[in-house]
């Protein structure tokens, strides 16, 4: 079974279409990232699975259930960290864990959950005092007490420093390791592709692709571009080409071609064989940016 | 697939996870600066100063009382409506903006317990603000009071409490942002007060008193000055305790259709 799963989720606010038709699965034990740009829908369809949002049309299961009928049981199998900070200040970490806890049948131990989140130095302190980092680190475990099988992180990483992100990634990973499903949004290609098992890329309101971090968007078999020069001095036409896609200028050529191991194979026998000097060589494959941008900007 | 958690051991219901709630709210309450003072602070400052104004006067249409068997009374009564109405609708403007109360949406904590626990709150800070004003009234003031009619006093309050909390999220509903509540909440709140003789006695014969005595603040004031009436007169007026709780009812009834647990931005 799916932990989520979604079919033809359709969302407007007045004339806002937010999400226009989406369909996606999330599996269980795996961590899934809605990837795209702000304003692509992704805080709207997390809000729709948490339960806050009813949805204009679709049919969405929720470890197996409908979020919008917000049934207790549903909420204590499901942890949320919403994209603000939420926290009461005037509790101390540890008070504000152990009051949280006693709503759920089955929770985690708080100091437990204060060691998972790296708080312990804190345990004591008052919220209001903590950092804004501090208080996100809070946040999440104040998710993961009730020991969640689903978790949705909305944005989780927004407005961290690179080492306070690495860290966060790795509580997150963690966080798999324990059994969790994830569900997170974001709007960073370097936080998909260092943390899903699974993308699904969101623009405009639709879903123009999903995949896992190594195919997405057909990033395993778009075209590769090999560049390299040779000399000026011979004659061009003797350089081996694929058919498509190619051009030189001044003995500097590019090429693009579906099947980059048998062109270089060829190019490099050739340049043996007749001696010729092949200087620069490079091959790149799309980087994933390059494949976001590329399905981010499409949409209509 | 995980064993439904329902299989393990039960999440506390009901009372006990009210009753814990509570204990967090107070804890939270005192804890809070702003909150603690102006709801404690406030009323025993007014009675030392209307106390203080008004020493040995008396009362000539309520048949020649100290004026202090009236005040005390009263900030009684005030120090309830501070609590039930104005912190409570604060604190529930500034949780709901704040994404508070959507956080806790996501508890399993059911959404009664979660307004109750705070209701529940907001009747102790109440009851122990009107005791300290009780206290104080009775040692500095030498307030009268009359042990048979506690049950009476209990009632009241609790009944004047609760109108005063549905009145408090009522309003706390509809007051769109945190830098609008202070405002809203005191704007609709000092002029009844005045009006209402809280902070000096109004002669019922008068055209303010015919108008207020069918809003929920005035017939609250009197119900407990009742309580302390060394007149002998009746204890209980049904008619204000019937005004004060049929503006609670409809209170209640309006905030549930204009609660909100999401921000209003």
């Amino acid at each position: 079974m799916n932990a989520v799963e979604v079919e033809g989720l359709t969302k407007s606010y007045g004339l806002l279409e937010a999400v226009r038709g989406v369909s996606f699965a999330v599996r269980q034990g795996e961590i899934f990232a809605l990837l795209g740009p702000n304003g692509a829908g992704k805080t709207t369809t997390l809000s729709v699975l948490e339960g806050y949002t009813a949805a204009d049309a679709g049919r969405i299961l929720v470890l197996g259930t409908d979020p919008a009928a917000g049934s207790r049981s549903l909420r204590q199998r499901v942890g949320i960290v919403l994209q603000d900070i939420a926290v009461q200040p005037y509790l101390t970490v540890r008070e504000a864990l152990t009051r949280t806890a006693a709503y759920y049948p089955d929770p985690r131990p708080a100091d437990e959950v204060i060691a998972l989140v790296g708080l312990q130095p804190q345990a004591a302190t008052r919220v209001r005092r903590l950092s804004g980092g501090q208080q996100r680190r809070l946040d999440l475990a104040l998710a993961v007490i009730g020991r969640p099988e689903l978790l949705f992180l909305d944005e989780p990483t927004t407005g961290f420093d690179p080492s306070a992100r690495r860290e966060a990634w790795a509580l997150v990973r963690d966080l798999r390791e324990l059994g969790v499903t994830i569900l997170l949004t974001t709007h960073y290609m370097e936080e998909a592709q260092a943390l899903a098992d699974r993308i699904a890329v969101l623009a405009a309101g639709l879903l123009v692709a999903d995949g896992t971090p190594e195919t997405i968007g057909g990033r395993d078999t778009a075209e590769s571009v090999v560049t390299f020069t040779v000399p000026e001095a011979i004659d061009l036409s003797v350089v081996p080409l694929p058919t498509g896609a190619s051009d030189h200028t001044d003995g500097h050529f590019t090429v693009r071609t579906t099947e980059p191991v048998r062109y270089l194979h060829a190019l490099t026998g050739w340049s043996i064989d007749a001696g010729i000097a092949v200087e620069g060589l490079t091959v790149a494959r799309p980087s994933l940016e390059d494949v976001y941008l590329e399905l981010t900007r499409e949409a209509p | 697939m995980t064993a439904l958690p329902t299989a393990g051991r039960k999440t506390r219901g009901g009372l006990p996870l009210l009753l814990s709630e509570l204990r967090w709210e107070q804890v939270m309450f005192w804890r809070n600066p702003a909150a603690a003072i102006f709801t404690a602070a406030f009323p025993v400052m007014f009675l030392v100063i209307f106390g203080s104004l008004n020493r040995n006067s008396r009362i000539g249409f309520y048949g020649g009382i100290g004026a202090d068997q009236y005040y005390v009374p009263a900030i009684i009564s005030f120090s309830m409506m501070g609590a039930c109405y104005t912190a409570l609708a604060m604190q529930l403007v500034n949780r709901r903006e704040t994404g508070i109360l959507k956080r806790m949406r996501a508890t399993p904590m059911p959404a009664w317990a979660v307004i109750a626990a705070q209701i529940l709150n907001a009747l102790v800070v109440g009851a122990l603000v009107g005791l300290l004003v009780g206290v104080i009234g009775v040692v500095f003031y030498g307030l009268r009071v009359y042990p048979s009619r506690l049950p009476v006093f209990v009632l009241v309050l609790v009944l004047g409490g609760l109108s005063m909390a549905a009145l408090g999220v009522l309003v706390g509903s509809l007051v769109p942002n945190l830098d609008a509540a202070p405002g809203i909440v005191n704007f609709i709140f000092f002029p009844l007060v005045f009006l209402s003789g809280t902070f000096y006695p109004i002669k019922a014969s008068t055209p303010v008193a015919q108008v207020m005595q069918w809003l929920p603040l005035r017939p609250f004031t009197l119900s407990i000055f009742r309580v302390f009436d060394p007149r002998g007169g009746p204890v209980v007026n049904l008619r204000d305790l019937a005004v004060l709780t049929a503006w609670g009812i409809a209170a209640a009834l309006l905030a549930g259709r204009r609660f909100r647990w999401e921000p209003r931005r």
